[in-house]
């Protein structure tokens, strides 16, 4: 006898997935700047694809079900939905070759509303599916992840070249690369110069409490500022030097480029490292400090096989909270010339085509998430063995 | 108390301060064109500040005032017994949002929107709801079990419990929360100018268009100044009325 247990989490996924059938699946447009008519489900799909689209959803809904009491159930539920956002990339890239009107030589398939909201219902459903089937195996890998990696191996394989944010890729293939390395130089640089300085600071800070209060509320007035104010504040003070000292401006320093931007996003990233630092120096258990001290050890062998290996795990939080926000940042630094995928976000909104505004977009998202699950590692990593507590999630993404 | 007091009077100092360089630019002009002597115009004037400011506060208030309307029911729902089989997904939803640049969230929504005040709105909308929905979130959670069953004990019902004890506790959390949300929509809201919603990004891009360091600056200080004044201002609110449910 199975009991109906609902799990209502799958089950707003599977509404949602269903619904999404009332949205536009693709738009088809003249060209790239042209905003394009929608194309349903009905007109963009073959017959068969959308009948198995369809008939996954319902087996989703049906184990939906029953899969709060049962987490075979829900391991189905969950692969089903994985098997949905597979087929629906597929089916995008595979149509968008056919679907363009003979006449239209410049026309674009761009990814319309319905399919965007067919991915939430999906992805709802396979966070439901992880929350039952718990445990550390393949099965749970093949949850999170098998519908990512195969997204992924049919970008690589060029099965949605027809997608027309791949096609604005393909003609600007060179300026991408890039690009990309220009944001990962200005981000990762960054955040690696205010891990260099905020660590420090932070201990000097929490040695010298005198100093706690005026550097606290210069680093956190910083982080109020407007990032985009910011930088134009910076360009001021830095236009004057280079303009005073001709060997600034020989090293590439001045108001406009990589320089001030990189001082920018440096006095933003300091703070959650900063704060971090001190805070998990200030928790440290004082009777650990004591042993330490007990065992004849003098203030470095307590700093560094004492305080720092304890404070690692929080510390490493700040680190990821900075560099997940130093990424986004970045975007804005194509506005005063540095460079990154701002520039085709920016060009984007400067032409008003969307494609290429999502183009500088995805890759940002992409490499935020990225970031965020390596530093979530790493974080795993370094946590010494004695201090292992559950993983709480970003407890500090907040100020 | 005294701390309190200088704050008071920290914040009343920057926003004379404000009105002043608003009003009357001289000052601001005379200050820029010593930092800037090459430029020939040293203050943006298509558009008055006035205006401007009058576009970024409303950019920011009414998305904010939105975000709050909805993400703190929300909060509260997933925290009550009907909707806590929505908390992890909630959560997981937002530690994932929250890895998105509000920059990222505000170029998206011109393809949903197109351009201008409306799709600016959306984006700040959005990205707000995040630190809105997780500190209530925490704020509720937070409450310590005894506290309930003193609570429970003292015949209170579940909506006196809410209002009362929870609500009361949990607080500080949550106004930390807003203030989050004010920040990141101030400054994001200066970037909502590129896609041609106003406000005070306008004199910086258009400095940074025209290569005219002076406007950029101009612009810079202001928006700085309105963000240091929502957090100053939120921050005594909380130390004057709040800071008694100091835990």
């Amino acid at each position: 006898m199975i009991r109906i247990y609902i799990d209502r989490v799958a089950m707003l996924g599977v509404i949602t997935g269903l619904l999404s059938f009332s949205l536009p699946f693709l738009r088809i447009k003249p060209s790239r700047l042209a905003g394009g008519t929608p194309a349903g489900w009905e007109e963009s799909l073959p017959g068969a694809a959308l009948f198995l689209l369809v008939v996954v959803w319902i087996m989703i809904g049906l184990l939906s079900l029953v899969s709060r009491g049962d987490s075979r159930a829900a391991f189905g539920a969950g692969i089903g939905a994985n098997l949905i956002i597979l087929l629906l990339f597929f089916w995008a890239g595979f149509q968008s070759g056919i679907l363009l009107p003979e006449e239209y030589t410049f026309g674009r398939v761009s990814l319309g509303a319905g399919f965007w909201v067919m991915v939430l219902g999906a992805y709802l459903v396979i966070l439901a599916a992880r929350k039952v089937w718990s445990g550390n195996n393949w099965q749970t890998w093949l949850l999170s992840w098998s519908a990512l990696a195969g997204v992924f191996i049919l970008i690589i394989g060029g099965g949605l070249s027809g997608i027309s944010v791949m096609e604005e890729l393909s003609i600007r293939q060179n300026r991408f690369r890039q690009e990309f390395f220009n944001h990962l130089f200005i981000s990762f640089s960054a955040v690696g110069i205010a891990t260099a300085v905020g660590m420090p600071l932070g201990i000097f800070i929490y040695r010298r409490k005198t100093w706690e209060r005026p550097v606290f509320f210069l680093t956190n007035t910083m982080q109020t500022v407007p990032a985009l104010a910011l930088f134009g504040l910076l360009i001021g003070p830095l236009a004057f030097f280079s303009q005073r000292f001709p060997f600034l401006r020989e090293l590439g320093i001045g108001g406009i480029g990589w320089f001030p931007a990189m001082v920018a996003l440096i006095l933003y990233a300091l703070l959650p490292i900063l704060r971090n630092t001190y805070t998990s120096f200030q928790v440290l258990d004082e009777k650990t400090v004591e042993a330490g001290r007990g065992m004849g050890m003098n203030s470095r062998q307590l700093l560094f096989q004492i305080q720092l290996p304890l404070a690692m795990p929080l510390i490493l939080t700040g680190i990821r909270t900075s560099l997940v926000q130093t990424i986004g940042n970045t975007t804005l630094a194509a506005l005063i010339g540095a460079g990154g995928f701002g520039v085709f976000v920016f060009q984007g909104l400067g032409q008003a085509a969307h494609d290429l505004i999502l183009l500088g977009v995805f890759p940002v998202i992409a490499l935020a998430l990225i970031a965020d699950k390596l530093m979530q590692q790493l974080t795993i990593r370094l946590t010494p063995r004695g201090i292992i507590k559950e993983e709480r999630g970003n407890e500090d993404g907040w100020q | 108390m005294a701390g309190s007091k200088v704050r008071w009077v920290y914040l009343l100092g920057l926003v004379l301060f404000f009105i002043f360089i608003l009003v009357n630019p001289a000052p601001l002009e005379w200050f820029l064109k010593v930092l800037f002597p090459r430029e020939t115009v040293h203050i943006y004037q298509r558009i008055p500040g006035t205006v401007l400011v009058r576009q970024h506060l409303a950019m920011v208030l009414i998305s904010t005032l939105i975000a709050f309307g909805v993400g703190f029911p929300l909060g509260v729902f997933v925290t009550r017994r009907a909707g806590r089989d929505f908390l992890p997904a909630v959560n997981d939803l937002i530690s994932l949002a929250q890895t998105f640049p509000p920059i990222a969230v505000l170029a998206l929504a011109v393809p949903m929107l197109g351009f201008g005040f409306r799709p600016t709105i959306l984006a700040l909308f959005l990205y707000s709801i995040l630190p809105i929905v997780r500190n209530t979130v925490a704020g509720l959670e937070s409450v310590p079990e005894e506290v309930f069953d003193a609570a429970r004990g003292m015949g209170m019902n579940a909506r006196q419990r809410f209002s009362q004890v929870e609500l009361p506790l949990a607080s500080r959390i949550i106004l930390a929360g807003l203030r989050i949300a004010v920040i990141i929509n101030i400054g994001t809201a200066t970037a909502g100018s590129v896609i041609g919603a106003g406000g005070l990004g306008v004199p910086i891009v258009a400095g940074l268009v025209w290569n005219n360091p002076a406007l950029v600056m101009g612009g810079a200080i202001q928006a700085a100044l309105l963000a240091l004044i929502f957090d100053q201002f939120i921050g005594l609110i909380d130390n004057t009325f709040l800071a008694k449910f100091e835990r």
